[in-house]
């Protein structure tokens, strides 16, 4: 019986997995092979990279880089209390689960559909961008912080609420400072998610990089479309390095770990 | 000094989920200045006991009197509860959060009288040297004595002390003992704790009260304690478990 529900269970994937590839066209052979001339056609169109553009392509990646620095920051300093509020070991359900679902709705938008609302609102531009990236910085750090305050220690919060601590000094004194390497581990991680989406907000008018890449592909310059890419991806790498290095000044522990291992090995 | 209850439980229930009850009817007195040590298996409503008396939880039914000032429970929890990123001096400053301060609190300012009292009460329990240390890098003994120095910080009429010195080595836990006994002594601090060590709870508690299956079943001078008694903890209770 067992055997059996496993056979027809297996037998329900493949079907589903077949019938899903033929409806996206993955049986249209000969689809597939114009497909591949059509790559190599772009290929030869790409390249070489076009150098002449480098200063406008960073121009506009400095924009990118300080719409996502500023939509980290945003998001950031909203999301502490955002975040605190949404605490079920600190506060009611009367107030947390109101705070979650306006999160949980935040979320549900992605960040792109924030950089249209805000193009609409406040014109195209890096602003739009901005603030679009501080509302989505907002929804997703907040749940992150939430749920890394919420496995703080129960002990500690027993203590304290003994003390007579209020519920601001709980969090000041006791969620926060045990909560740290969290905060700043999930802020890096959140600033370089938002230096590569901001690339990507550019396409609806949001300013930045995405901006000057749609304008080069409207206008068939894929040299040129090449050359951004390319700086973006360097730019990409760089910044990940640095908040790596940032990770390692900040996070003590890090540190500690590996130079108890080293040490434990030469002992050894 | 002694004659006065601090603390009056009666009849005392409790359940987490309303169906498995923990505590089925405890009574159990402390008196003024007087320490009470409960003994028990794990799983037997110790720790409930406890975080029932310092408030954390609400009683099923019955009733817990306490003749203690509100902010004046110290409790050092099992796990001892310390805030591992700040250090030994800022976690003992936690004990004083209770009272009233400043704007420059919130900010991590705390008084001048304040910070000498909790670097008094590190020097009283040996570790004054380590004030600066981060609690992640105390030993389990220090830690130990951190959490005492932040119960303390409270001024505190009542200590409740959760599995009070289990996790320490023998020696450091005689001596984490005979320190918080003698601070205890010297401010009249009545004392509920749980433990495991029947030596320790000999040496350093008034009395004892046996906890099995959710009711006290034996209460009585801690110098009174021998192994026979102790045995009565191992049978399995046929009544209780029948009504569960």
């Amino acid at each position: 019986m067992r055997s059996l529900e496993k056979y027809a269970s297996t037998l329900l994937l493949a079907l589903a997995l077949l019938y899903s590839a033929y409806q996206v066209g993955l049986f249209n052979l000969p689809r597939l092979i114009r497909g591949v001339y059509n790559l190599g056609d772009l290929l030869v169109e790409v390249l070489p990279p076009n150098p002449e553009i480098i200063p406008e392509a960073l121009a506009a990646l400095t924009e990118t880089i300080q719409m996502a620095f500023i939509g980290t920051f945003i998001g950031f300093l909203l999301s502490i209390p955002f975040s605190t509020l949404g605490l079920r070991t600190v506060f009611s359900p009367a107030v947390t689960t109101p705070v979650r679902v306006l999160l949980g709705a935040i979320r549900t938008i992605p960040a792109l559909f924030w950089a249209v609302i805000f193009v609409i609102a406040v014109g195209l531009g890096p602003l739009a961008g901005a603030l679009a990236l501080s509302v989505y910085t907002l929804g997703y750090l907040s749940k992150l912080y939430y749920e890394a305050f919420e496995a703080v220690d129960v002990d500690i919060l027993d203590t304290l609420r003994c003390t007579g601590a209020s519920r601001i000094a709980l969090i000041r004194f006791a969620i926060i400072p045990e909560s740290m390497n969290t905060i700043i581990s999930q802020l890096l991680f959140m600033f370089e998610y938002n230096i590569r989406s901001s690339a990507v907000l550019g396409f609806v008018g949001a300013g930045g990089v995405g901006f000057l890449m749609v304008s080069y592909i409207e206008r068939l310059q894929y040299q040129s479309l090449t050359t951004v890419i390319i700086l973006t991806l360097l730019i990409v790498v760089a910044i990940d390095a640095v908040s790596s290095l940032v990770r390692k000044l900040y996070l003590p522990q890090v540190r500690r770990a590996t130079g108890k291992i080293r040490s434990a090995s030469q002992v050894s | 000094m002694s004659g006065a209850e601090i603390v009056r439980i009666e009849d005392l229930r409790f359940s987490y989920d309303g169906f498995t009850p923990i505590l089925r009817g405890v009574s159990l007195r402390v008196m003024e200045g007087k320490s009470v040590a409960i003994m028990g298996r794990s799983g037997s409503g110790k720790t409930t006991l406890l975080k029932l008396v310092a408030g954390l939880l609400a009683p099923y039914e019955g009733r817990i009197e306490l003749r203690v000032p509100p902010k004046k429970i110290g409790y050092v929890p099992q796990q001892i509860g310390l805030v591992k990123n700040l250090t030994a001096l800022q976690n003992v400053l936690l004990g004083s959060l209770g009272r009233p301060a400043g704007p420059g609190r919130i900010l991590g300012f705390f008084e001048r009288d304040e910070v000498d009292r909790a670097m008094g009460l590190l020097d009283d329990l040996g570790i004054a040297d380590l004030a600066d240390r981060k609690a992640a890098l105390l030993s389990g003994g220090e830690r130990q004595r951190v959490a005492v120095a932040r119960a303390f910080m409270q001024s505190p009429s009542l200590l409740l002390a959760d599995e009070f010195v289990s996790d320490l080595d023998i020696v450091n836990a005689i001596e984490v003992m005979q320190i918080t006994g003698e601070m205890c002594r010297k401010n009249g601090v009545s004392v509920l704790m749980t433990m495991h060590d029947a030596f320790l709870v000999r040496d350093f508690a008034d009395r004892v009260a046996l906890l099995k299956s959710g009711r006290i079943i034996q209460e009585l001078p801690a110098n009174q304690l021998d192994p026979n008694i102790l045995a009565a903890l191992l049978t399995v209770d046929v009544e209780a478990d029948a009504k569960s």
